[in-house]
C-alpha cells in the first residue's frame, strides 16, 4: 500500500501529541458527561441538592450559555435546568446509618452534596442525634432551595440572549451596553465569563480599535483555558490585528 | 477489561451501579483523549468538540451494559466516536473543512503566528492548524480512515469494524485518503512558497 512521503509522515507524527488534553480539559469534559446523565436521569443517582444543584445547574447552563454565545450547538445540548431530583438515592441498611449510591460527581460537588444537613456547620447541636437516627440520607435529599439564590442564573441568561439578539441584529452597542449595565448591578455570576466575552465580542462589533483589542486581550489573558477564547479572537480579530 | 464484560453482562442493578461508575471512570480516563483526537481531527468544529465528546460518553455510558467486552474497548469506544462525528455532520450541516473556510482563517493564522507567546505553544498551534488544513482537503469517508489509521495507529481490521466497511474497502479508501491527503500537502507547500516570495 501506498505510504506518505517522510514530510507527510512527519506532519502527522508531529502533530500526533499536539493536542493534548490538560487535567482541567478532562475534568471539564467530565463535568459536562455526568452532568448529561443526571439530566437524562441515568442510573440510581442524579443532582440535586442545594449545594449540588447550584453546580450543576451552574454546568447546565454554561452550556445553555455556549450556545447562545455559539449558535448552533450539539442538539443533545438543549437542556434545560435539571428538574430538582434528590442527590442520592439512599439505600437504608440494617445499620443505623444510610448508605448511598451517588453518581461520581466531581469531587467539589461530591464535597458539597455529601456535606451532611446535621454536621456542624449546618447545626452543631443536633450532629450525633441526626448521625444516630440517619438522617443524612434524608436530609440531603432535600430538594434544591439554592435555585433562586444569588447563584440563580436565570438574569445572566436572559442578559447573554438579549445581547446575542442585538448583535444579530447588528445593535453591537445594545448588546454592549446590556450587558456592562448587567455587569455594573449584579457583577459577579455563575455565567461571569460568558457575559465577560460577549461583552468583548460586542465592543469588538461596535467600536473596533485600541479599546477593543486591550479588552480582548484582556479577556484572553485572563481566560487561558476558555472554550471562549476562540470566539473572542475570531470576532475580534477584524478589529484588533494584535489580538492574541 | 474483563472486569468491564463480567459486569456489565447484565442491565445494571442498583448494587451494581457502583460497579458500572467505577468501570465508566476507568474508561472515560482511558480513552477521553482519544476520542478528543478522534472527534478534532475528523474536522468537528472547535467550539463543538467539547459538545461531541461529551456526546461520544454519555452513549458510552448508557451502553456500558451492552460491551460484551467482544470487541476491545478501544474500537467499541472509536466506534461509537465516529458514528457520533457522522451524526453531527448530518445534524448540523456542516462538513470537515468548515473551520479552514470559516471566515478569516487565514488571517488568524497569521496573527497567531506573530504573537509573542511562549514558541512551544506557537509552534504546537500551528502543527496542529497545519495537519486540520490538510485533513480538511480529504471527504469526510476518507478523513475517518485516515485518522484512524495514521493518527491513531489502528489495524485495517479495526477501522473494518468501526466504519462497519470491509478490510479491502478501508485499504482501498486509505491509499485514496494519502494521495489526497499528499496533494494537499504539495497544494499547501506552493502556497507557501507564493506568500514567501
Amino acid at each position: 500500500m501506498n505510504d506518505l512521503s517522510p514530510e507527510a509522515r512527519a506532519i502527522v507524527e508531529g502533530s500526533r501529541d499536539a493536542d493534548v488534553l490538560s487535567h482541567a480539559d478532562r475534568e471539564r469534559l467530565k463535568q459536562g458527561v455526568l452532568l448529561r446523565l443526571a439530566t437524562l436521569g441515568v442510573a440510581t443517582a442524579s443532582t440535586g441538592t442545594a449545594a449540588g444543584m447550584s453546580l450543576a445547574a451552574k454546568l447546565t447552563l454554561t452550556a445553555i450559555a455556549a450556545t447562545v454565545l455559539g449558535g448552533g450547538a450539539f442538539s443533545v445540548w438543549e437542556l434545560r435546568r435539571p428538574t430538582p431530583k434528590p442527590a442520592v438515592v439512599a439505600q437504608r441498611s440494617s445499620s443505623t446509618e444510610a448508605t448511598a449510591v451517588v453518581l461520581p460527581l466531581p469531587e467539589e460537588t461530591r464535597k458539597e452534596v455529601l456535606v451532611p444537613a446535621d454536621s456542624p456547620t449546618a447545626d452543631s447541636g443536633r450532629h450525633e442525634n441526626a448521625k444516630k437516627t440517619g438522617k443524612r440520607a434524608q436530609a440531603i435529599a432535600q430538594p434544591p432551595s439554592a435555585a433562586a439564590g444569588p447563584l440563580d442564573p436565570e438574569p445572566e441568561l436572559r442578559v447573554l440572549r438579549q445581547a446575542r439578539e442585538d448583535l444579530r441584529a447588528g445593535l453591537a452597542e445594545s448588546a454592549y451596553r446590556r450587558l456592562v449595565d448587567f455587569d455594573r448591578q449584579h457583577g459577579q455570576g455563575v455565567l461571569a465569563q460568558e457575559r465577560q466575552a460577549l461583552t468583548v465580542i460586542a465592543l469588538c462589533s461596535w467600536r473596533p480599535g485600541s479599546e477593543a483589542e486591550a479588552r480582548a486581550a484582556e479577556f484572553l489573558r485572563g481566560s487561558p483555558e476558555s472554550p471562549l477564547d476562540e470566539r473572542v479572537r475570531s470576532e475580534c480579530r477584524g478589529s484588533a490585528g494584535a489580538v492574541r | 477489561m474483563q472486569t468491564i464484560a463480567a459486569n456489565t453482562a447484565q442491565r445494571p442493578t442498583p448494587n451494581s451501579v457502583g460497579l458500572l461508575e467505577a468501570n465508566f471512570d476507568e474508561i472515560y480516563e482511558s480513552m477521553v483523549q482519544y476520542v478528543w483526537n478522534i472527534v478534532s481531527r475528523m474536522g468537528v468544529h472547535r467550539s463543538d468538540a467539547e459538545d461531541v465528546v461529551q456526546e461520544v460518553f454519555v452513549i458510552v455510558h448508557r451502553r456500558l451494559d451492552d460491551f460484551e467486552g467482544r470487541a476491545q474497548l478501544k474500537t467499541w469506544v472509536f466506534k461509537i466516536a465516529v458514528h457520533v462525528v457522522q451524526h453531527y455532520f448530518r445534524t448540523h450541516a456542516r462538513k470537515p473543512g468548515d473551520r479552514a473556510t470559516a471566515k478569516g482563517t487565514e488571517i488568524h493564522s497569521l496573527v497567531e503566528r506573530q504573537e509573542s507567546g511562549p514558541a512551544a505553544e506557537v509552534e504546537r498551534r500551528e502543527r496542529l492548524r497545519t495537519l486540520d488544513r490538510l485533513l480538511d482537503q480529504l471527504d469526510e469517508p476518507k478523513r475517518a480512515v485516515f485518522v484512524l489509521a495514521e493518527i491513531e495507529q489502528l489495524t485495517m481490521s479495526e477501522i473494518a469494524e468501526i466504519v462497519e466497511l470491509n478490510a479491502n474497502t478501508v485499504a482501498s479508501r486509505l491509499r485514496a485518503a494519502r494521495q489526497g491527503f499528499e496533494k494537499a500537502l504539495s497544494r499547501f507547500r506552493a502556497r507557501e512558497e507564493e506568500r514567501k516570495r
